[in-house]
């Protein structure tokens, strides 16, 4: 009997994949909120990926591995309980968020994935250059000006789409089940934000990165929303090689880790499971 | 269909034959050939269709429920019944934007949303919208907000179904000093409607403003500024005026005077004066905002200067309350449930 079913959504490079991935070890080393009760059969997705982050890499969109859709079926321990349910990134490269937000059209069976799925986690990158940017007062009144003069492909802005995103949920997540469902907003290579930022937590950074997403966050009533920070090594294994030395220095399920805001300020936690944790009913330590 | 397929979203080329710009069809720099009108391959190949949304984002009402299992509810104006369905539920709040063509009207609600996406409306945040794309077609100049001429072939067009259909923009905005949310629905009414309301007392169209929570009429700065345009905006104002306070009666909602481009004209307040005194002789109260939606060169005004104090007193401007039990015409023909119903008719 499934139990839970979370669904990752996520536009192209939010990392969504390289999460995923890297909870699979956190899961089966046994010491986070959750614990992986037994090794699913087909795990080979994973197991290839995970050689990418063993070897000091990200998962990209060139590989072939990041195409198509990824389901895994768990069954996992929660305090006394065991669970079983599925996590499932129903597009990896992304590009299906990208199309749904604009058209507000979803094939089928990514329709009933999110309809039936007991909750939802929704990837946003920090600081990513793939961000779009609002438009200001300058741009706009100049795109504005040219108003059926040409064919204007300026991208929509990263929070529009995001709101869409929310949107879908708010109509489709979970609509089979009654109480309210939850959503995890996963912000990703959360090691690129400055101190200030990081000190201010994730869900000030979303209220100065992403205002609309910030109001809507607080207007979904019918779900409970989370917001975690999340560096999935614990540093950027591109663009640092000191860290990436450090990196192939430890043991690799002491890497990673995660933040959420609490009433005492912001937490930092190294147990990658939490978020799933809490989304399959779990409650997040608040010290 | 004809087979045509245009890039300018506007363009009713695929329903009419007609080209929205007077080209002839073949040589407009817009149509598009058989293979790009279908989408990228990629799209093609994961089996997802994409729709040709340009109707949609036309303003034409959605008047088809979504198919199960397909389709999310589209983020575009909102068609007259759905409007009338949320507002039911959400006790929204309709404002009428009404005013000359050029007077800013687009570029109010456009700003409006900017300072909502950069978190800079004073005392507002951004809750929610179910027309977030159309809002967004507005700033990126993908849709205009019935501001200027609508083409003839638009018109001729519209004609063909007795009438366009409002479309609506919704924007819900929560208040920071009390948390509370609003729900704001403001009908897309084209230019040429406030015209005609002057000139031919063309009330029909406009009755459900009676329902509405209040009413913009917008006023290009410059014109009561500039010697030329003064008298006939003062005189064109008036008439608006006494036509809304004729065709509402009691049921005249809060009406705000928001005089646009503060960035290049700020009226005289002698000026001001006379067009709430002659307001005031028609039964109108008026309240009086002046706006820069936008900056122009050497402007010491930001753009976006004057909404939150817009928006600010349209929320908190209680109206006379409405009598308990109104007369059976106090709405029109129509009962108030019905009132969105009888917009574009």
């Amino acid at each position: 009997m499934t139990d839970f079913k979370i669904v990752m959504l996520g536009t192209p490079e939010t990392g969504k994949t390289s999460f995923f991935v890297r909870l699979w070890p956190a899961l089966a080393d046994g010491k986070g909120a959750l614990t992986a009760k037994a090794t699913p059969d087909d795990v080979k997705y994973v197991e290839e990926t995970l050689t990418h982050l063993h070897s000091g890499a990200f998962p990209t969109r060139t590989d072939k591995s990041t195409e198509g859709s990824l389901t895994v079926d768990l069954e996992i321990q929660q305090g006394a309980a065991v669970r079983s349910g599925a996590m499932t990134i129903p597009d990896m490269s992304g590009e299906i968020w990208q199309n749904a937000a604009e058209s507000g059209e979803l094939p089928d069976r990514w329709m009933e994935a999110i309809e039936g799925a007991t909750g939802a986690m929704i990837f946003v990158r920090a600081h990513s250059s793939l961000n779009v940017q609002p438009l200001d007062w300058v741009n706009s009144a100049a795109l504005m000006s040219m108003h059926g003069q040409t064919d204007n492909n300026a991208a929509r802005a990263t929070q529009v789409v995001l709101c869409e995103l929310l949107r879908f949920l708010e109509e489709k997540l979970a609509s089979q089940i009654v109480g309210r469902a939850r959503i995890a907003v996963m912000i990703t290579a959360w090691d690129l934000v400055n101190e200030a930022e990081a000190a201010n937590g994730p869900r000030s950074f979303i209220t100065q990165q992403f205002p609309l997403v910030s109001g809507m966050l607080k207007d979904l009533d019918r779900f409970e929303i989370e917001v975690f920070g999340v560096s999935v090594v614990g540093g950027d294994l591109e663009k640092d090689p000191e860290f990436k030395t450090a990196f192939f220095a430890q043991d690799f399920n002491d890497t990673g880790w995660i933040v959420f805001d609490t009433l005492g300020g912001v937490l930092k936690k190294s147990d990658l499971t939490l978020p799933v944790a809490w989304l399959v009913g779990g409650g997040l330590p608040q010290e | 269909m004809t087979g045509y397929r245009c890039s300018n979203e506007l363009c009713t080329v695929a329903q009419t034959g007609v080209c929205v710009l007077n080209h002839a069809v073949d040589e407009c720099p817009n149509i598009l050939s058989e293979e790009e009108g279908e989408g990228d391959e990629e799209k093609k190949e994961s089996g997802i269709s994409v729709s040709d949304t340009t109707l949609n984002s036309l303003g034409n009402p959605v008047l088809e429920a979504p198919v199960q299992g397909r389709r999310f509810r589209p983020s575009a104006a909102l068609g007259t019944d759905e409007a009338a369905d949320m507002m039911r539920r959400r006790r929204g709040k309709i404002i009428g934007v009404l005013g000359a063509p050029d007077s800013g009207k687009t570029a109010s609600l456009a700003s409006l949303y900017l300072l909502l996406s950069h978190g800079r409306l004073t005392g507002f945040s951004f809750a929610s919208s179910r027309s977030l794309l159309a809002l967004d077609d507005l700033v990126h100049g993908a849709r205009e907000w019935n501001d200027g001429a609508i083409p003839d072939q638009m018109t001729a067009h519209t004609e063909l179904g007795a009438g366009r259909a409002a479309a609506y923009l919704h924007l819900r905005i929560r208040r920071d000093r009390d948390n509370e949310a609003f729900d704001l629905f403001i009908p897309d009414l084209p230019g040429e409607w406030s015209t005609s309301l002057v000139d031919s007392n063309r009330t029909d169209r406009l009755e459900f403003l009676r329902g509405a929570h209040a009413i913009w009429v917008m006023v290009d700065g410059n014109s009561l500024v500039a010697p030329e345009k003064k008298m006939n905006a003062l005189h064109r104002t008036k008439g608006l005026l006494g036509r809304l306070a004729a065709m509402c009666g009691e049921a005249l909602p809060a009406v705000h005077l928001v005089i646009t481009r503060l960035d290049t004209a700020s009226p005289e307040q002698a000026t001001i004066d006379k067009i709430v005194e002659d307001a005031e002789k028609l039964g109108v109260s008026l309240k009086i905002h002046q706006i820069a939606s936008f900056t122009s060169k050497g402007s010491t005004v930001a753009g976006g200067t004057g909404l939150s104090e817009l928006i600010d007193g349209t929320l908190d401007f209680v109206a006379d309350p409405l009598p308990l039990w109104p007369p059976a015409d106090f709405y029109g023909t129509r009962n108030s449930l019905r009132l969105l119903e009888g917009a574009g008719q």
